[in-house]
């Protein structure tokens, strides 16, 4: 037999190199067409209804301020929330807006009730309010995001909002950085005066 | 069997590698996100002080080198510097993440072995409560260095957190209310035992390597 020709079951026989470059096709191909397929075809889902409304406490009467605004300026979302059980819960209240990437868009600037975690009474009904400056320019659908201790999230039908302007970003922690470069720096001088890597 | 004895030193390196990547970048999620940075500062700092401590250990006593454990450190660090440019990429901002801060802590650990003229039994005590009590330190400073990573969380809300995990404050009370002194001073305590491990690794590694290399 020829020694680069490998005996694939009783009869057959194939070129090794061969052999070996179709696995290997078939590795890669496994390993990155569903990727190539992603490239490829594109699904967006943007403007879609949240269907979300958590059945203890639900978002009612959900309303914006303006649906139009610049970076900088803010909107006001409210409404009421309206306890369906009898006990009395935990939440905060946010805020939840589709983006296409997983910056800053928005700071929340106040909330009513004061705070961040407020009690919900049984059986109630608890108006909020939640500011929110417009950090990055786009479309979203903004909703109120109502978070219960134990239960889950909860979501409010929405409203489109378009934000223009420059994007606003946050302060760079300049001091943090200086603070670590300082320090590699230092590492790299006793690490190039010592040369650990020379085994002994 | 003997190219196992020729190949100790690479056996050393891939342990390194694996210890500062699998082990101490990972212990904890690896990079303190800021929003949960206050919450989880102790099972963090606790974690890293002994991941890192057990393989700087083990890399000093086989160099033999003061300053081998710096090394290490830094390799770490400028690992997490390279992968916190993915973060940007996706849009966080820049305080979303802050490294942990591994090298000064090492610096100490290299200034124990080298002051105490290289003796093991020092490095484990003196090495191990340096490293566990100053870990928590230095990361503190960084901390300090960034908007107040509690506010971030609830003034920046991270689309990506599921919505009803809420950071809370760590719960520290008996312990001066403080996240750094419950991680300095449980951290300086298990630190010497990791730091031992580190010791006996390099101890069995070259008893293994002797012996495996006679079976032929």
């Amino acid at each position: 037999m020829d020694g680069r020709m490998v005996k694939v079951g009783l009869i057959i026989m194939i070129d090794r190199k061969f052999l070996a470059v179709t696995v290997g096709a078939i590795f890669v191909l496994g390993m990155y067409g569903p990727n190539v397929a992603e490239i490829i075809q594109s699904a967006e889902a943007h403007g879609v209804q949240a269907q979300l409304q958590s059945r203890f406490i639900q978002i009612t009467n959900e309303a914006i301020s303006r649906q139009s605004l610049a970076t900088g300026e803010t909107l006001v979302l409210s409404g009421a929330l309206v306890s369906l059980v009898e006990r009395d819960q935990r939440g905060w209240i946010s805020l939840f807006s589709e983006s296409t990437n997983s910056g800053n868009r928005w700071e929340i600037m106040a909330r009513d009730p004061p705070g961040v975690v407020f009690e919900i009474g049984g059986n109630s009904i608890t108006p909020y309010a939640i500011t929110a400056k417009a950090l990055e320019p786009g479309v979203y659908h903004v909703h109120t995001q109502l978070n219960v201790a134990n239960v889950g999230p909860g979501l409010g039908p929405g409203t489109t909002v378009v934000v223009e302007g420059e994007a606003i970003i946050k302060p760079i922690p300049w001091g943090m950085l200086a603070y670590q470069s300082i320090i590699i720096a230092a590492a790299y001088v006793i690490t190039f005066a010592t040369r650990p890597w020379q085994v002994i | 069997m003997v190219w196992l004895r020729r190949c100790t030193h690479y056996l050393f390196i891939v342990v390194v590698a694996v210890n500062s990547t699998l082990l101490t970048i990972n212990s904890g999620d690896y990079i303190f996100y800021t929003d949960w940075a206050w919450t989880s500062f102790v099972v963090f700092s606790i974690a890293n002080t002994l991941m890192t401590i057990v393989g700087a250990v083990y890399y000093l006593t086989f160099t033999g080198v003061p300053g081998t454990a710096t090394y290490y450190g830094l390799i770490m660090q400028v690992y997490t510097w390279v992968a916190k440019v993915a973060w940007f990429a996706l849009g966080y901002p820049v305080d979303f993440i802050v490294h942990p801060m591994w090298i000064p802590s090492c610096m100490l650990l290299d200034l124990a072995y080298w002051a105490t003229k290289k003796n093991k039994h020092s490095l484990i005590f003196f090495g191990g409560v340096l490293v566990g009590m100053s870990m928590p330190l230095f990361n503190m400073v960084q901390l300090m260095l960034i908007a107040d990573p509690l506010e971030t969380a609830f003034k920046y809300p991270r689309p990506t957190l599921p919505p009803y995990m809420t950071p809370i404050e760590p719960q520290v009370g008996k312990f001066y209310n403080s996240p750094v002194a419950l991680g300095a001073g449980a951290g300086s305590v298990l630190a010497c035992t990791f730091a031992a491990l580190g010791c006996k690794l390099n101890t069995w590694t070259y008893r293994w390597m002797a012996a495996w290399s006679k079976w032929d």
